[in-house]
């Protein structure tokens, strides 16, 4: 399956660097072959990330930040988290602002859509991404890369560390509470510290953690390779 | 990067000695820092150009002989020492962990003397922190003034310099100092107040302590309980307490020393067989074995932790009976190694068992010189563990035999025999010289035996279809909720014999699994997971029979701790109608993977044709 998945996606790449001529953020970033499946989880590099958007569809809503670490020799670079506030169209509505306690005025000082489109490619060239929940994050991007370089969707690898727990609870048989598939609620599960600030940056973080938890308990964690995540 | 807004941020200024470093120190610091997440159980490899420092979870440290060092919890700073480094760090709950670059770390603080101290001062202090131990009677229960170190120590006068004083508690390692006038109590002076004062107020430490001092300080009566100073600490968010006697300073309780009066558990036994001073103490401690597994159970402890934690303490034991008997002998004539095999060797024990030990000598040994010696040396530790509850062992193997007191050349051809000749004798003995520990003396005399015997029994393979036979001499009961197919034992004739028919044919597998490709660990569960990593098991083999021995382990944990506590001595044999529907559907599932893990060693090694 992920033989063909990753098979799909670099020939997908493939076809869309074909497209390009000029140079660009998303040329460079198609023209890095995609990680391969039977690569070490502990030799690679990991981009955890984390969207906050003004609602959940893609279509009709829009990033307003993001946040994101990296992860290298199974640990999480503090130093390489970063957060971008994007400046969004339209004004944002009272139920946005309570979740995010970002405002009209902070974000108005953030960078354009295609500017942090730039800087994302860029992280994301030679990494896997991780997210949790990913159809958030997916859809976000797949149609940024619609309406800025008019191509149906980014060839990438996504890592989903709701999935990996979604998958670990079928295998053993075990039943999933409500909201228990939650970034905080499987992070308790996982005994990792419970945190109070709520931004892109500290939730890719907390993402980070799960993640480095989950792989250390599949046991095999030296033997671990991209394909038995996936 | 907006590093300020990080969590990491708030963890660092809330740990000592990071509480007085500058923003801008911290964020540098954060520059360098690294996540990282080990599981329950797991050993930390330790890279020496990192100091760790523990988010969440805790670590145990344990020295090379598997003596409890220090166990660290938030906060808590670990790999600073080279020294350090050479002991066994795992993971005593889920841990996450900040790794800092060190050389960075000591760069940017090499003029903070508080903070470069502070390491220096913590490597000292979490070494005596476990040496200190004081007697048993000491509980928290008991008046403070019982607990402290109750001596001058901790007094100066309110005159003294600032420089002295700081110099005083660096000689003395101490974190506190209480002042006085004519021997009233006027304040006390913490090591903190170093950094809050004198480094971050700026007075000159030539002036007098009464400077810095905090002033008539929260004190306690000398009468007062343990208990009672923890909550008053507790309420005041203070960590030393002054002593009053008759209105006079009689000595001063920290936080640390109450910690280490907690409760029942297996540092605490362990504390109290390294300071009994005899046989009887020691009879006296090994009493409360089954206590220990009784509430190990109750406060749901993880299988393996349990098993891990009576093994320690038996072998604790082991080990405080040598010292007495070199005590009374004097020092051994030449260098030797006492070994330990079975359950204890593997920290399978879930309660007291026979002893199975040996003698590795150094080649140095002479009969005519030397046999006297070892001969008393073997007969005061086994008969002292004999009395302690560690019976002797049936078959013989023991170090007062002294077939089993011999020279590592004597060993080596031992071994060389059982492995060229595997004849049921010598097989018999294989699985009990297979899982070895040593608990005292030359550590070298068994890792060079070991190390020759596994490469031996690692290129053998008629060696290892013989073992791979004899593992398949228990088997798994499967038939037993159908048909109660059950031992002949005429008492326990509706039981089930969990130790035979469950945990030992997964021990054995695991064993002929390890010996065919050399691992070395000697834990059941250790050996299974390494052999995932060197390709002699599948992950889900491996897994599944893992599963299966925490299962059987727990349902005979749970059945031994019921006997215990209804006055019964412990056995391994399980009442069929004592075993819950669930558990039962458990078992059954357990049984059937040893069954299937039986069978595929059985045709893997071709025992069928021996």
């Amino acid at each position: 399956m992920i033989f063909f998945n990753h098979l799909f996606a670099e020939y997908r790449r493939k076809q869309a660097l074909k497209k390009l001529t000029e140079s660009s953020a998303i040329k460079s970033y198609l023209s890095h072959s995609l990680p391969k499946g039977n690569e070490f989880i502990k030799e690679l590099e990991f981009l955890v990330l984390d969207f906050e958007t003004t609602g959940l569809n893609a279509m009709d809503d829009q990033i307003i930040s993001m946040g994101y670490t990296v992860i290298k020799s199974l640990h999480v670079m503090p130093t390489t988290s970063t957060h971008i506030l994007i400046n969004p169209n339209k004004q944002l509505t009272e139920d946005n602002v309570g979740i995010h306690q970002l405002t009209d005025d902070e974000l108005k000082k953030g960078v354009s859509l295609s500017h942090a489109m730039n800087v994302l490619l860029a992280e994301m060239t030679d990494r896997v991404v991780v997210v949790h929940f990913d159809a958030i994050e997916k859809g976000f991007i797949n149609q940024a890369c619609r309406a800025l370089y008019q191509m149906r969707s980014l060839p990438m690898i996504m890592i989903d560390t709701l999935k990996i727990e979604q998958l670990k609870i079928r295998q053993t048989h075990g039943t999933i509470k409500p909201n228990g598939l939650r970034l905080y609620a499987l992070r308790e599960k996982y005994h990792l510290p419970r945190y109070k600030a709520h931004n892109a940056m500290q939730d890719a973080i907390a993402t980070a953690e799960l993640f480095l938890a989950q792989i250390d308990y599949t046991g095999s964690v030296n033997s671990l390779k991209l394909k038995d995540l996936i | 990067m907006e590093i300020e807004a990080l969590e990491i941020v708030d963890f660092f200024k809330a740990t000592l000695p990071l509480d007085c470093a500058t923003t801008e120190q911290l964020e540098s610091l954060i520059l360098k820092t690294e996540i990282g997440y080990r599981r329950k159980g797991h050993v930390l490899t330790l890279n020496p150009d990192y100091l760790y420092l523990v988010r969440k979870g805790a670590v145990l440290i344990e020295d090379e002989n598997e003596q409890l060092f220090s166990i660290l919890g938030e906060h808590q700073w670990f790999g600073y020492s080279n020294q350090l480094l050479l002991y066994v760090h795992s993971c005593q709950e889920d841990t996450l962990y900040y790794r800092i670059d060190k050389h960075h770390f000591h760069e940017l603080f090499a003029n903070n003397n508080t903070i470069e101290n502070f390491f220096v001062d913590a490597n000292l202090k979490t070494g005596i922190a476990f040496q200190n131990i004081t007697k048993q009677d000491n509980l928290l229960n008991n008046s403070v003034l019982s607990m402290s170190r109750a001596n001058d120590a901790y007094l100066v006068d309110q005159q003294t310099s600032i420089e002295q004083v700081a110099k005083l508690m660096t000689d003395r390692n101490i974190t506190a100092v209480i002042v006085t006038n004519n021997d009233q109590l006027c304040g006390i002076v913490t090591d903190r107040a170093f950094c809050t004062k004198v480094v971050a107020g700026g007075i000159d430490a030539t002036e007098i302590v009464g400077k810095i001092m905090t002033k008539d300080p929260i004190s306690i009566a000398y009468y007062k309980s343990g208990i009672e100073a923890m909550l008053l600490m507790a309420k005041s968010h203070i960590r030393h307490l002054p002593i009053i006697k008759n209105n006079k300073v009689v000595g001063i309780i920290t936080a640390a020393d109450l910690l280490r009066k907690q409760s029942h558990n297996v540092v605490f036994l362990i504390n109290e067989v390294l300071v009994s001073e005899n046989r009887a103490d020691l009879e006296r401690i090994s009493q409360q074995v089954p206590l220990l597994l009784q509430s190990s159970f109750d406060s749901n402890m993880d299988e393996h932790d349990i098993t891990y934690s009576v093994s320690s303490v038996g072998r604790t034991i082991n080990q405080q009976l040598l010292k007495q008997a070199e005590e009374l002998l004097g020092p051994p004539p030449v260098e030797y190694a006492w070994v330990v095999a079975g359950s204890m060797a593997r920290s399978e024990q879930i309660a007291h068992s026979d002893q199975d030990n040996l003698i590795i000598l150094s080649d140095a040994y002479q009969p005519n010189l030397h046999a006297e010696y070892f001969d008393q040396l073997a007969k005061y530790v086994s008969d002292g563990l004999n009395a302690c509850g560690y019976v002797y062992c049936p078959g013989d193997v023991m170090a007062t035999n002294s077939k089993w007191r011999q020279p590592l050349s004597v060993w080596k051809s031992y071994y060389s025999q059982w492995i060229i000749e595997p004849d049921p004798k010598a097989l018999m003995y294989a699985s009990i010289f297979f899982d070895l520990k040593c608990l005292y003396g030359d550590a070298t005399l068994l890792d060079t035996l070991l190390s020759g015997v596994l490469k031996k029994s690692h290129k053998n393979t008629i060696f290892q279809s013989h073992m791979a036979a004899n593992a398949l001499h228990y088997t798994p009961p499967l038939g037993f909720f159908r048909n109660f197919i059950l031992d002949k034992n005429g008492v326990n004739e509706s039981a089930l014999d969990l130790k035979k028919k469950g945990v030992v044919p997964i021990v054995d597998i695991a064993r002929v699994y390890a010996l065919s490709h050399g691992v070395k660990s000697i834990n059941t569960q250790d050996r299974l997971r390494e052999l995932v990593e060197v390709g002699g098991l599948s992950q889900s083999g491996a897994d599944d029979l893992i599963e299966a021995y925490k299962i059987i382990n727990l349902i005979r944990i749970k059945h031994q701790q019921f006997q215990i506590k209804s006055g019964n001595p412990a056995d391994n044999y399980v009442l069929i109608k004592e075993i819950s529907s669930l558990d039962r559907k458990h078992l059954k599932d357990a049984f059937s993977i040893v069954t299937d893990m039986q069978s595929a060693m059985g045709l893997q090694y071709q025992t069928s044709i021996l």
